[in-house]
């Protein structure tokens, strides 16, 4: 660890945390709130690393990952922080997912 | 003797009314199936004829989540919705949302996975899932089951509870509530006294040559099912790593019941699926996801059916003659229990949401 370096402002705030010793409890964020507490694979590949197995197609999965927000890497979280992202489409799956709003990942 | 005559006629005739009211209602009396439906709606489905009788449009912005029925009054539903932040109760005879349990305040942001409605139609349990909002964060906080008096509609008590909760179920007798959180144990609960009584296990099970056994009824109709809650189950050997899908149940007409378990078919990505149903009638098990399954329990044979696409869910009908598959699609796909052959499709109109419990029959 101590060959790392903090790259940007959270990464810093992670050490003064550090150096502070004031670590809480870790409590993953209740999902659908924060998203993050799934990382289990299925969306660009299966668990097995391959691709036999996924859902077919692809949009089958596509409005409830969103709804659930259960994969927030892949599919925008609709409950929280892109509700209109699907605004555009019929809700007919494959017909017009074209019309799903681009998002692009924030940087600080 | 010509007023005991009268009398006699009086009563024949006040029978026979009787009789005449109640036949009309006895004779429609049937099953149907509610889907929720983007972008907010509630569609209900006779199952006779398998075609939608309703479309209901529910207030807000949506989208219609896990549905509750109310065993003991089926005219009204209960829905997930407003971004999964409040319960919509709605009437299903008059086609309209009719009150709404909203969950998130002006200070905590509160969501929910799981609702469900006892067998005696007194109480809407929700999971709740609360985040304090402050400045330039969110703050977790403790996870509770809101106990809601149907008589009132207003909040019982609020019980502690665990984390991830993706399905809730009452026993029959309307004593106990089962909780199942993602990769926990099922943790059991009693209700009168808002605290927690046992658990069964399920992911630590104990057994030796079993590493550990996933699974969670997120799709969850065990009313419509004898009471009978069932899920598909995937166990890891702990010597060889190998993994098996089976499936699980728990008979919520007993007191303490146990949960069974049978390990079906290897799990591979070339054999996969993940989604069970355990028939309470013909003690035969379905899966669907990309294929639709039925498999024997007892033999483990398996009959096949090729899907024309994903469905994440087989709803077994009530009667056990019809197998339902979607919950995520824009359509329902409904094929013969026992044959395995394709039925009919009925269309939606627009995608179902994909959440726990979006579909679940209702008897009225």
């Amino acid at each position: 660890m101590k060959h790392l370096k903090a790259a940007n402002h959270k990464a810093e705030m992670v050490e003064k945390v550090q150096e502070a010793q004031e670590q809480e409890d870790v409590v993953g964020m209740a999902m659908p709130a924060g998203c993050t507490t799934i990382f289990n694979p299925g969306w660009e590949a299966n668990m097995w690393g391959g691709v036999n197995g996924m859902c077919a197609p692809m949009e089958a999965d596509l409005l409830s990952c969103a709804n659930m927000c259960w994969w927030p890497a892949q599919v925008p979280d609709s409950l929280q922080s892109s509700p209109e992202w699907a605004k555009a489409c019929s809700g007919m799956n494959q017909e017009d997912w074209k019309n799903f709003e681009i998002l692009f990942p924030k940087t600080n | 003797m010509e007023g005991h005559r009268k009398w006699q006629g009086f009563y024949w005739g006040l029978l026979l009314s009787l009789v005449a009211f109640c036949l009309p209602r006895i004779a429609l009396a049937k099953w149907y199936l509610l889907a929720s439906v983007h972008p907010n709606n509630l569609v209900v489905i006779d199952t006779e004829t398998d075609k939608i009788t309703k479309n209901i449009q529910l207030e807000g912005r949506g989208p219609s989540m896990n549905i509750a029925p109310n065993p003991q009054n089926p005219q009204f539903a209960y829905v997930v919705n407003e971004m999964s932040q409040s319960v919509a109760m709605v009437d299903i005879d008059e086609g309209k949302q009719v009150a709404t349990f909203p969950l998130s305040t002006s200070g905590e942001l509160v969501r929910t996975m799981a609702i469900d409605v006892n067998a005696q139609g007194s109480r809407l349990f929700v999971h709740e899932m609360p985040v304090k909002r402050e400045p330039g964060k969110f703050a977790a906080q403790p996870n509770r089951i809101r106990v809601i008096d149907l008589k009132t509609n207003k909040t019982e008590r609020v019980i502690p509870a665990p984390r991830q909760v993706m399905a809730l179920a009452s026993s029959k007798d309307g004593k106990r509530l089962y909780v199942f959180s993602i990769g926990q144990d099922i943790f059991v609960y009693d209700i009168e006294q808002g605290t927690q009584l046992d658990s069964v296990p399920l992911v630590n099970r104990n057994i030796t040559g079993i590493a550990r056994t996933d699974g969670l009824p997120a799709w969850n109709p065990y009313q419509e099912n004898n009471y009978l809650l069932s899920f598909g189950i995937v166990t890891t050997d702990s010597l060889s790593g190998q993994m098996t899908i089976g499936i699980a149940s728990l008979d919520l007409n007993q007191e303490n019941p146990a949960l069974r378990t049978s390990e079906l078919q290897p799990f591979t990505a070339e054999n996969y699926n993940l989604t069970g149903l355990l028939s309470a009638k013909t003690n035969q098990v379905y899966f669907s996801y990309n294929n639709l399954w039925k498999v024997d329990p007892k033999t483990r044979k398996m009959q096949t059916a090729e899907l024309t696409n994903t469905y994440f869910v087989p709803m077994l009908h009530p009667d056990g003659k019809k197998v339902y598959c979607g919950a995520n699609w824009h359509d329902i796909a409904v094929f013969d229990a026992d044959t395995l052959k394709p039925i009919t499709k009925i269309a939606l109109g627009h995608s179902q949401t994909g959440g726990g419990n979006d579909l679940r029959f209702v008897n009225r």
